[in-house]
């Protein structure tokens, strides 16, 4: 059967965003797991310092409305719920392109999260299977899917995520370095559609932020998220 | 040889219904106007075809499909069968699946129904019934596909110790008719309306298997009179030479049938006219799946092959007939009535069930337009068990059999059982809550 040697737009569009919010959900279920291990010594405000990242209000009044909240509360934008379902809207359109196999980690998480959601279970190690099928997601992908474009881009969307979260939780830059550079191997095989300028303005960016292990300042920070988001035009 | 002792299965049940979740096995309902997706409920009893049912339904089945290709390219053409007194012509002309502007138009290969669903019934008196052809868009062999796949799985030695014909090359059979009839060598997609099709697990799940491309509403258009995949950029496209469309006709060219359909390509139509794409199944295809027309499919066998019909339908009476009318009408009460436009279960009416006075209205409707009923006996058909609630009980079912035409007619060595979860209805379809089972066929 004749081979498909292009993808639409609407399917590099959930390829993308498949991979970001997967990966959103690994990246938030590691924060907050460091969040909630400070909060056992800390005050009850601490986890606005968290909301503080995401540069939005806070919508709880509690931890245990926080701890609650950000891990089942679908009308909250970066709770792991609404993340794993938003995986899931896209996932569901792309079976043909990453197969049942890979797909199938999603729907567990899925039932997973409802389960536990209906058992208002807070206690954040019920919900290792969800990391551990994260992975297995990326895993499998990476396993199975023949297509370069269609890998690359679900890849491009993990990194790219990846180092959203880490520029907003204030990484070491030799970290985003390396995230950067990493991207690189996906991008050259998607080139149209990525934004070589955004690219090249993030590696200087980082490159002009010398030595590694510093802490960008807010304007930096404020020009790496506006690149960085912007390097997979999809 | 396959034994009938089912107690695994039964007993992994859970297992399985397990691995149908993780594999998002759902189904899409729509119920008072709101949609919803659930899991199809499978039961893990299969349905078992002995070989020698095997060996009189597989050159039935073939033989049913191939009448009916011809028929339809017959009526997009010479219309032989009408001019020679064996179809009215007022079967065929008011038929809503006729399409007077397939006329003359010649589908590559000359293949209409690519793709047949032939649902039948095994009566107590072990003879089979066919019901239904359904021509058009025939839904629901990834189900048993993906069924057995999981059932091999959970229960390696249940395969390993009967003799069933292996039903996972479904996929391929589908394949090597794409290819066949694809034009120029160009791209096989499967066209979706999309995930809130009560089929979208099906056309993903069939895309997945195939190896060809799910295209969604807006990423097919024409050019030139060819039709192209469209890329994520304005200049990137790709040819298309088979479409295999999960649409029904009248979305799928908005500049040809219904003006304001989203879903469809402008001017695929002309293009396929041209012979530049392949359409899977073809266009027309309804006024041979159409109720009315089913009462002569046996004669189409006779009158194209020349040969005896091997399947036979169940009883059927058509009112337009001066005496089927006069025994409809006296026997109204016991029979079977079907309006021949209605499809997925309903317009089907048991008279038994009618108060007096719904069966005057139903007798009056007949009278005022007899072309648009049929009525059948009621095949009092095999009851199967399933497990319901723990329990095993046994309940009404049907076999959607499939069979795929391109260069040759084949016959899927399965089907889709479907069963009726109420124990007084016959009416097996999804839509309607029924549940399925896998198909088994010995050697």
């Amino acid at each position: 059967m004749t081979k498909k040697y292009i993808l639409s737009a609407n399917e590099a569009n959930r390829l993308y965003w498949l991979g970001r919010y997967e990966e959103r959900v690994y990246v938030a279920l590691h924060l907050l797991r460091k969040c909630y291990d400070k909060m056992i010594d800390g005050q009850q405000s601490d986890y606005y310092h968290f909301w503080e990242k995401f540069n939005v209000e806070n919508i709880y009044a509690s931890n245990e409305e926080f701890e609650y909240g950000m891990l089942y509360d679908e009308n909250n934008i970066n709770s792991i719920a609404f993340s794993q379902r938003r995986a899931m809207d896209n996932a569901m359109e792309l079976r043909n392109d990453i197969t049942s196999e890979t797909l199938s980690y999603i729907e567990m998480s899925i039932a997973k999260i409802k389960e536990l959601k209906g058992n208002k279970e807070t206690n954040i190690t019920t919900l290792q299977p969800i990391t551990d099928w994260a992975l297995a997601f990326f895993g499998s992908a990476h396993q199975r899917i023949e297509n370069n474009m269609v890998l690359s881009t679900i890849f491009a969307g993990r990194i790219v995520e990846y180092l959203d979260a880490m520029i907003r939780f204030d990484y070491p830059i030799e970290r985003l370095r390396f995230a950067l550079e990493g991207l690189n191997d996906y991008t050259d095989k998607i080139p149209g559609l990525t934004d070589n300028d955004a690219l090249l303005n993030a590696k200087a960016l980082l490159d002009n932020n010398m030595p590694g292990d510093a802490v960008i300042d807010a304007d930096t920070k404020n020009k790496l998220m506006f690149n960085v988001n912007r390097i997979i035009c999809a | 040889m396959i034994t009938d002792d089912f107690s695994v299965l039964v007993n992994k049940r859970d297992s399985v219904n397990d691995w149908l979740e993780r594999f998002g096995v759902r189904f899409g309902v729509y119920k008072h106007g709101v949609f919803n997706e659930q899991l199809f409920p499978f039961d893990s009893i299969p349905r078992v075809i002995s070989k020698d049912d095997w060996s009189y339904l597989e050159p039935g089945l073939k033989q049913r499909v191939r009448a009916l290709n011809m028929f339809l390219y017959d009526i997009y053409h010479d219309k032989n069968i009408v001019k020679d007194g064996v179809i009215p012509e007022e079967f065929v002309y008011s038929s809503k699946g006729y399409m007077p502007e397939c006329e003359g138009i010649s589908p590559i290969l000359n293949v209409y129904s690519h793709i047949s669903g032939i649902d039948l019934v095994e009566g107590k008196d072990n003879k089979w019934y066919v019901l239904e052809d359904n021509l058009r868009i025939p839904s629901g062999a990834s189900y048993p596909m993906i069924a057995r796949t999981i059932t091999r799985k959970v229960s390696p030695d249940t395969f390993a110790q009967n003799s069933i014909l292996d039903n996972r090359n479904y996929p391929d059979l589908l394949r090597e008719m794409m290819e066949q009839s694809s034009v120029d060598n160009g791209l096989c997609v499967i066209f979706t309306p999309g995930r809130y099709n009560s089929a979208y697990f099906e056309h993903s799940y069939l895309a997945e298997k195939t190896g060809a491309t799910l295209a969604y509403p807006g990423e097919l258009f024409v050019e030139n009179n060819l039709v192209y995949y469209a890329g994520a950029n304005s200049n990137e496209k790709q040819r298309v030479g088979c479409i295999y469309r999960r649409v029904s006709d009248e979305y799928m060219d908005p500049m040809a049938f219904e003006a304001s359909s989203l879903l469809g390509v402008p001017h695929l139509f002309e293009s396929y006219k041209a012979g530049n794409v392949a359409v899977v199944n073809a266009f027309g295809n309804g006024v041979a799946d159409d109720k009315g027309i089913y009462y002569f499919v046996p004669k189409m066998v006779e009158y194209y092959l020349h040969e005896k019909p091997i399947l036979q339908n169940a009883p059927t009476y058509l009112p337009f007939y001066k005496e089927d009318f006069d025994f409809v009408m006296s026997n109204l009460n016991r029979l079977v009535i079907k309006d021949v436009s209605e499809a997925g279960g309903y317009g089907v009416v048991f008279g038994s069930e009618l108060s007096d006075e719904k069966l005057e209205e139903l007798r009056k409707l007949i009278i005022d337009e007899p072309r648009r009923w049929i009525a059948q006996e009621v095949i009092d058909f095999k009851d199967m068990q399933i497990i319901e609630n723990g329990e095993m009980v046994w309940r009404k079912a049907d076999l959607r059999a499939f069979v795929v035409s391109g260069k040759d007619t084949k016959v899927w060595a399965s089907g889709l059982t479907r069963f009726s979860r109420n124990p007084t209805s016959f009416v097996v379809n999804s839509s309607q809550g029924g549940g399925f089972k896998d198909t088994w066929v010995e050697y």
